[in-house]
C-alpha cells in the first residue's frame, strides 16, 4: 500500500513537471481561457491596473523591469527582472502614487526550469493590492534580499533559502531556519527525495 | 489597594461555586454522539472498495479482500496503526456502508508500539457506547426474537380460544 | 559604578523546553548583567513539513493536517484552507453553513484568546486567571465536541460547506453561551485590567510603533495594537462577515498592555458577531454541490483571513490535478515573532516573559 502511494506520488510529481512550464506561461488566463466566449471581467481589470504599475515602475527605473503582466482573478501581478528586485519593491512602496507598504504573502515555488518568488502587497492606505514575482535559475539560484528593506520578510527569506535554497544577497544573517545546519539538500524542490538526501539515522551528527 | 479587594472580591466569589473537575480515572466523561475516538469495523458489511485506505491523510489503514464463491467481495485481513492514527474520521465518512466507524473510547496508552497496530478482530470488539453494530444486531435479534415469542404465544391463545370455542360448540 | 569593573557578556539559553515559551522554541540571549543585548531566536523544533505534505496530499486531506498549525485556533485554519479553493473555484456555499462557519470561527477565536489571557497571566506569576479561564473554554470546547466530535483538532470544514450540521439544541447551547461569557469578560476586566502589580508589569514595555509594525508586516492584535485599524474582516470581507456589526478594536501605544486589552476587547466584539448570527442563522443544507474529486483549476490563488493570531493566509498554486502543486501557508505567529528580536533589546531579562508572551505566539504555528 504505502509502495503504491510512493509510486504514485513520484509518477504524478514526473507530469507535474512536464506540465509546469506551459502552466506558469499562462496561469492566469487559464480560466478565461477555458470559457473564450467571456473573458472573466476581474481579470481584465487587474491587467489593466497591472499595466498602469508598469508604466509607472518603467518610467522610474528603466524599461525591461516588469517582463509581464497577468492577472489571477482580480490580482494583477507583475514579473519583475531578477536584476531590479529590490529596487522595484523599495519603488512600490515609497513612491506616493503606489504606498504598497505592507507585505502579506512571501512565497517561493519551485518549477521545472526556474524559481519564482512571489510577494503579495497591500497599500494601507488606499485598499489595493498587488502581487509581484520574479524568477531566478534553479542552479545558482540568487535573488536580492528585500530584508535591508523590509525587516518583516527576513525570517521568510530564510525560509525559502533553507527549504528552496534561493540565495538572498544582501540579507544580514542567512542561515537555516526550518532544518538543521547540516542538513542536506532542499525540501520543497521538486526534484528532493527523501530516501537519497536521508540524514544519518539518529538525526543529527554529534561532533 | 481597591483593586486588590476588587480582585479578591472574585477569588472569593469562587469558593462558592460547584466544582468542575472530574475525577478522571474512576469518573469517565461524558462524550457526544459525534465523538472521534478509535475506530470500530464491521467485516460482514465491508465491500473492500478501498476508499478508506486511499482517503487516509497519514496511509495508517490497510486491508486486503478477496471473492468467495459468490464472487463477493469480503475482507480478510483490516489493520490500522494506531501510531499514526489522526482520528480525523474522513475513512468513515467515505465509508459507503458504514462499516468502519468511530466509537467513544479513547484510551490508547500501552507499554509497546506493537500494541498499536490493531487488526480486524480488535477492531470487532472494540467496545462502543452510541449505536454499536454489534448491540444494534443483538437488539434486532432480542426484538426479532420476542416477537416470534408473542406470535407463538397469540397463536398458542388464538389457538386455545379456538379449540375451547370448538369444543364449546360441540 | 565605577568603570573599572570588570564586566563579562553572559549567554543564556531559554528553552528549547521552557515552560513560558508555550511549546518548543529557544531563544538565545546575550546578556550585560541584567540587560538583554542580543536576543536570537531558534525556530524549526516542531517543523512537520506541511508544505512538503500537502503536495501530496488531495484537498480534503489536507484540512486535517491544518488542525495541526495553529492547534489553538483549528476552525480557522480549516477555514484559510477551504477558503481558498472555495475562492479558486468560485463555488457558492449554502448560507446555512457560512452561519455555521462564522459561529465556531467566531467561538474558536473566544476560546484562543481566552486561553491567551490564562496563559500570558500564568507567565506573569499570577496563577488563579489560568484555571479560570479554562472554565470558559472548555463550554466552547463541549460545544466543538457536540458538533464535531473533537475537542481540539476539528477538521470540521469542507470545501464547499461543513462536515456537520449542528446537532439539535446546538444553536440554543451557543446564545446560552453568549450572556455567560458576557458576565465573565466583565469579570476578567474587573479581577485583571485594574491589578496594579499587573499594570506594573506590562504597562510601556515592548512598545511597537507603527512604523516597525509595518515593516514588520505583523498583523492581527499585535499590528492593531500600535493603532492601525487593519483587520481582514472588515478591510476585505469574506465570508459573511460584510453582514455583521462589529469594530475593529485598536490600541493606542502599542505595548504590552494594549495587547493584553485587545485581547479581552475581540472577544467581546466575536460575542457581538456571535450573537448576531445565531439569531440570524437560516434552515436548509450544510454542504453545497462540490464534485467528488476537487480539482483547482490551474493557476495560483492567495486569500487570507483574519486568525485568532493575525494575517492567516494560503497560497496554492494548482497545476489543474487534485492535488495542489504548491501549498504555502502564511503563519501569523512566524510573522509576528520576527519583531521579538527588535523588541528585547535594550530590556531587562525579566522583562523578557512579559514581551514574548504578549506577541502571542503557537509553536505548531511557527514551525508548520
Amino acid at each position: 500500500m504505502a509502495e503504491d502511494k510512493q509510486a504514485d506520488k513520484v509518477a504524478s510529481s514526473e507530469t507535474v513537471e512536464k506540465a509546469a512550464p506551459e502552466k506558469t506561461a499562462k496561469a492566469a488566463p487559464a480560466k478565461a481561457a477555458k470559457a473564450p466566449a467571456p473573458p472573466d471581467p476581474r481579470v481584465e481589470q487587474a491587467k489593466q491596473q497591472g499595466e498602469a504599475i508598469k508604466v509607472a515602475i518603467e518610467q522610474k527605473l528603466g524599461a525591461g523591469t516588469v517582463e509581464e503582466v497577468i492577472a489571477s482573478k482580480e490580482v494583477p501581478i507583475l514579473r519583475i527582472a531578477s536584476a531590479k528586485w529590490r529596487e522595484a519593491i523599495t519603488f512600490l512602496r515609497d513612491d506616493p502614487e503606489q504606498r504598497f507598504d505592507y507585505i502579506e504573502l512571501f512565497a517561493g515555488t519551485d518549477y521545472k526550469d526556474y524559481i519564482e518568488v512571489v510577494l503579495y502587497l497591500h497599500a494601507m492606505s488606499r485598499g489595493t493590492y498587488i502581487s509581484v514575482k520574479t524568477r531566478t535559475p534553479r542552479e545558482q539560484a540568487v535573488l536580492p534580499s528585500l530584508a535591508p528593506v523590509f525587516p518583516g520578510v527576513n525570517w521568510e527569506e530564510r525560509e525559502v533559502f533553507d527549504l528552496l535554497g534561493v540565495t538572498f544577497e544582501g540579507h544580514p544573517d542567512l542561515r537555516r531556519i526550518m532544518m538543521w545546519d547540516g542538513w542536506n539538500g532542499h525540501p520543497l524542490r521538486k526534484d528532493y527525495s527523501e530516501f537519497e538526501n536521508m540524514p544519518q539515522r539518529g538525526g543529527e551528527p554529534r561532533g | 489597594m481597591f483593586g486588590f479587594l476588587k480582585g479578591l472580591s472574585v477569588t472569593f466569589g469562587q469558593l462558592t461555586k460547584k466544582k468542575l473537575t472530574l475525577q478522571y480515572p474512576e469518573v469517565k466523561p461524558e462524550w457526544p454522539e459525534r465523538f472521534r475516538g478509535i475506530h470500530e469495523f464491521i467485516p460482514e458489511l465491508c465491500i473492500v472498495c478501498n476508499q478508506c485506505a486511499r482517503i487516509c491523510p497519514t496511509s495508517c489503514i490497510s486491508l486486503s479482500g478477496s471473492r468467495d464463491e459468490n464472487k463477493k467481495m469480503h475482507i480478510d485481513t483490516y489493520d490500522i496503526n494506531f501510531e499514526i492514527c489522526i482520528l480525523c474520521d474522513l475513512c468513515t465518512e467515505v465509508c459507503p456502508t458504514e462499516s468502519i466507524r468511530m466509537t467513544d473510547r479513547f484510551e490508547l496508552a500501552t507499554y509497546s508500539r506493537d500494541d498499536l497496530y490493531k487488526d480486524m478482530h480488535w477492531l470487532y470488539e472494540n467496545h462502543v457506547k452510541h449505536g454499536s453494530y454489534q448491540r444494534l444486531q443483538e437488539e434486532k435479534a432480542k426484538a426479532a426474537q420476542e416477537a416470534q415469542e408473542q406470535a407463538a404465544k397469540e397463536a398458542k391463545v388464538e389457538a386455545a380460544a379456538k379449540s375451547s370455542g370448538e369444543g364449546g360448540d360441540a | 559604578m565605577s568603570t573599572s569593573l570588570r564586566t563579562e557578556e553572559m549567554i543564556l539559553n531559554v528553552g528549547p523546553q521552557h515552560p513560558s515559551t508555550h511549546g518548543v522554541f529557544r531563544l538565545v540571549v546575550t546578556l550585560d548583567g541584567e540587560q538583554i543585548i542580543d536576543a536570537d531566536p531558534v525556530v524549526g523544533y516542531l517543523h512537520r513539513g506541511t508544505e512538503k505534505l500537502a503536495e501530496g496530499l488531495q484537498y480534503t486531506q489536507i484540512i486535517p493536517y491544518t488542525d495541526r498549525l495553529d492547534y489553538l485556533a483549528a476552525m480557522l485554519n480549516n477555514y484559510a484552507l477551504v477558503h481558498t479553493v472555495e475562492y479558486a473555484l468560485d463555488l457558492e456555499i449554502p448560507a446555512r453553513a457560512e452561519y455555521l462557519r462564522v459561529i465556531v470561527m467566531e467561538l474558536n477565536r473566544i476560546a484562543s484568546h481566552l486561553l491567551f489571557l490564562g496563559t500570558y497571566l500564568l507567565d506573569l506569576g499570577a496563577m488563579s486567571p489560568f484555571l479560570y479561564v479554562f472554565q470558559e473554554r472548555e463550554r466552547i470546547v463541549q460545544l466543538f465536541n457536540e458538533i464535531c466530535g473533537a475537542r481540539l483538532t476539528y477538521n470540521y470544514m469542507r470545501v464547499g460547506g461543513v462536515k456537520w450540521d449542528a446537532p439539535p439544541g446546538w444553536i440554543e447551547k451557543v446564545r446560552d453561551f453568549i450572556p455567560f461569557m458576557r458576565e465573565k469578560v466583565k469579570m476578567y476586566d474587573k479581577l485583571i485590567s485594574g491589578n496594579e502589580i499587573f499594570l506594573h508589569r506590562v504597562r510601556g514595555i515592548g512598545v511597537i510603533t507603527k512604523e516597525d509594525a509595518l515593516q514588520y508586516s505583523l498583523s492581527g492584535i499585535n499590528l492593531r495594537s500600535t493603532g492601525i485599524a487593519f483587520d481582514l474582516r472588515k478591510n476585505r470581507p469574506y465570508s459573511l462577515y460584510n453582514q455583521f456589526e462589529f469594530d475593529v478594536v485598536t490600541g493606542k501605544n502599542g505595548d504590552c498592555f494594549d495587547r493584553y486589552y485587545l485581547h479581552l476587547e475581540e472577544i467581546r466584539q466575536s460575542l457581538r458577531i456571535v450573537e448576531q448570527a445565531v439569531a440570524q442563522i437560516p434552515e436548509g443544507p450544510v454542504l453545497g454541490k462540490v464534485p467528488k474529486l476537487i480539482r483547482v483549476p490551474a493557476g495560483e490563488y492567495y486569500r487570507s483571513i483574519e486568525g485568532a493570531r493575525g494575517e492567516l493566509g494560503v497560497y496554492i498554486v494548482s497545476d489543474g490535478k487534485d492535488k495542489p502543486y504548491r501549498l504555502k501557508l502564511r503563519r501569523p505567529s512566524f510573522v509576528n515573532l520576527q519583531i521579538l528580536r527588535k523588541l528585547l533589546i535594550g530590556q531587562s531579562m525579566a522583562n523578557l516573559i512579559a514581551i514574548l508572551g504578549a506577541v502571542d505566539i503557537v509553536l505548531g504555528e511557527v514551525d508548520a
